[in-house]
């Protein structure tokens, strides 16, 4: 998209770009540091609408809309479901019993393995982006599921089938 | 910037043009930027005008439904009500429970109202006239619809309310459920258009969608119904049970616009039925496109008013049973149908089909549609036959 709106919209991009950051940033810290458990969920839900929104900046709108579907409309109401059905959960205070080292040291693994990853390029990223034709990657993710992908795809399908069997019979009373 | 097709009335190139006619130099390089904010506030303002119309609309046809009069003192026919409404609502205390969580609380109507309006980015109103064209257009609306629920959930918590918390858990409950047979409804659309964009899926419409799929078609119609929650399927704000569901806590300008996002969800859905289903803004080439399908989504929504007038409210347990038994169960048969139909008819080089195949898949899906109908039917009036019978024999023996 950039290349057809000229300068001045780049520009544009460049603010919306830090503009999303900044607020994703914000709102996961407000998912650690917010007292009241509903309140950071909320902020949790913020935090998946600007990641989404990243995806729109890269062009992967499909990605975005998947983000949108699966991880607003499905995982965070789970979220907000379960925080629901907890009694007095907002009420007291919970002590977040969790170090901030070990975080802090996950974090740093995850950063360090995701830089590795993009400069040794095992994963051939640069080749497979230049796959995706523009705009149009719906019908090339669409292929690539059925055709290099489909092995992982149906494997996949087999795992979701079992859970939803499993959960059938977790909630079975007799 | 590249703009060749100013044609269609809401065209963001046509706007374009006039904001570079306008414009001094100094300014030139906002101009981008004006013309996206004035087309945007143009569709919303048409949005919100209709709303208010359509206010007026169903009050004065449900009136005529139930032999009433229905508003009928402020302007001719009663039309200016909706205007004495809003000055009403907007005049009123705006008050907060001393409880609530203040934040929240005040986030949740803006929140609901700017979901509600998302959904009309997608969607052509006319050969050009679009607000964006994304690819993904129909994953995009299934997506915002799903976080209405999120607003919902968090204007019924916030207010510390047990019948507005009741309110939000039976509207997560039906939105979620009701989104299933609703996705594989959009799915038997996706393999005859083989595309996901609204655009392209009007214009494969050579036929109306719905006369190929009709089974597939009252499930979307049905589920859509139960999404924006209008009666039969209005749960979330049974008044006699509930009060008036997640916004009982609400007054004054809030309310207002809870109450608008409520009526515009309606509108919106018939505009979603209409771009599906009914061929969109196709139509004969006398009129502008816009007009006809602006005449289709009037269509609907008298239609959606009809259903409304005619049956009652259904219970909670109701709306689950129908949602997974029967909807579940069509949508499931009208997949399967299409995905073998449009196996067999379609060209296998382009892969698409000829109007005169899709004239013979709607011809099979019909029978098949009218044959279900009526064993459906006949199963469940059967069952109730029997219901009734055991509860009198054993009222008799008691």
């Amino acid at each position: 998209m950039n290349s057809e709106l000229g300068i001045e919209n780049s520009m544009l991009i460049e603010i919306i770009f830090w503009i999303i950051s900044s607020v994703s940033i914000i709102s996961a810290l407000g998912v650690v540091l917010l007292q009241s458990v509903f309140r950071s969920a909320l902020s949790l839900i913020i935090c998946f609408i600007t990641i989404a929104a990243f995806f729109i900046l890269l062009n992967a709108e499909f990605l975005a809309a998947i983000q949108i579907l699966v991880y607003i409309g499905a995982i965070s109401v789970l979220l907000i479901f379960a925080i629901l059905f907890t009694r007095d959960i907002d009420i007291q205070n919970i002590s977040h019993k969790f170090s901030y080292l070990t975080a802090g040291l996950v974090a740093l693994f995850c950063l360090i393995s995701i830089y590795v990853f993009m400069n040794i390029d095992i994963l051939h990223i640069e080749k497979n982006l230049e796959s995706f034709a523009y705009g149009n990657s719906v019908n090339e993710i669409g292929q690539l599921l059925v055709s290099n992908f489909v092995l992982p795809f149906e494997v996949i399908s087999i795992l979701l089938l079992a859970a939803l069997i499993g959960a059938f019979v977790l909630i079975r009373e007799d | 910037m590249m703009c060749e097709q100013a044609e269609g009335l809401v065209n963001f190139c046509r706007i374009y043009k006039i904001y570079e006619f306008i414009l001094p130099s100094w300014l030139s390089s906002f101009t981008y930027f004006f013309s996206a904010i004035t087309l945007a506030l143009t569709v919303i303002n048409i949005l919100i005008i209709s709303t208010a119309l359509y206010t007026w609309f169903e009050r004065r046809t449900l009136a005529r439904f139930q032999s009433r009069l229905g508003p009928n003192r402020w302007g001719p026919f009663g039309i200016l009500q909706p205007i004495a409404d809003v000055i009403k609502a907007i005049t009123k205390e705006d008050t907060v429970p001393e409880s609530a969580d203040k934040v929240v609380f005040n986030m949740a109507p803006i929140l609901l109202i700017i979901t509600t309006l998302l959904v009309i980015i997608v969607i052509p109103l006319g050969p050009n006239s679009f607000m964006g064209s994304l690819n993904i257009g129909i994953i995009f609306i299934i997506g915002i619809t799903s976080m209405n629920t999120i607003s919902i959930f968090m204007g019924g918590w916030a207010s510390r309310n047990k019948y507005a918390m009741f309110g939000a858990m039976r509207s997560v409950a039906m939105l979620i459920t009701y989104e299933i047979p609703m996705g594989i409804a959009i799915v038997g659309i996706l393999l005859l258009s083989n595309s996901l964009a609204l655009s392209d899926i009007v214009l494969s419409q050579t036929i109306p969608f719905f006369i190929i799929q009709p089974i597939g078609f009252f499930v979307f119609f049905a589920a859509s119904i139960a999404e924006i929650s209008r009666t039969p399927f209005d749960q979330i704000e049974a008044e006699s049970e509930l009060g008036s569901g997640f916004h009982t806590e609400y007054s004054g300008i809030k309310f207002a616009i809870i109450t608008l996002a409520e009526f515009m969800a309606p509108i919106i859905s018939a505009i979603v039925i209409t771009t599906l289903y009914l061929g969109g803004f196709k139509g004969p080439s006398i009129l502008p496109a816009e007009f006809w399908f602006s005449i289709k989504v009037f269509g609907v929504i008298f239609f959606m008013l009809w259903i409304r007038a005619t049956w009652p409210r259904l219970r909670i347990d109701q709306i689950m049973n129908f949602a997974w038994k029967p909807l579940f169960g069509l949508g499931l048969f009208n997949l399967f149908s299409i995905a073998i139909e449009v196996f067999v008819f379609q060209d296998k080089v382009t892969g698409f089909i000829s109007t005169s195949h899709y004239w013979i898949m709607a011809g099979i899906n019909w029978v098949f549609a009218i044959l279900l109908f009526f064993g459906i039917t006949q199963i469940i009036g059967n069952k109730n036959k029997e219901k009734i019978k055991h509860s009198y024999k054993t009222n008799m023996i008691s």
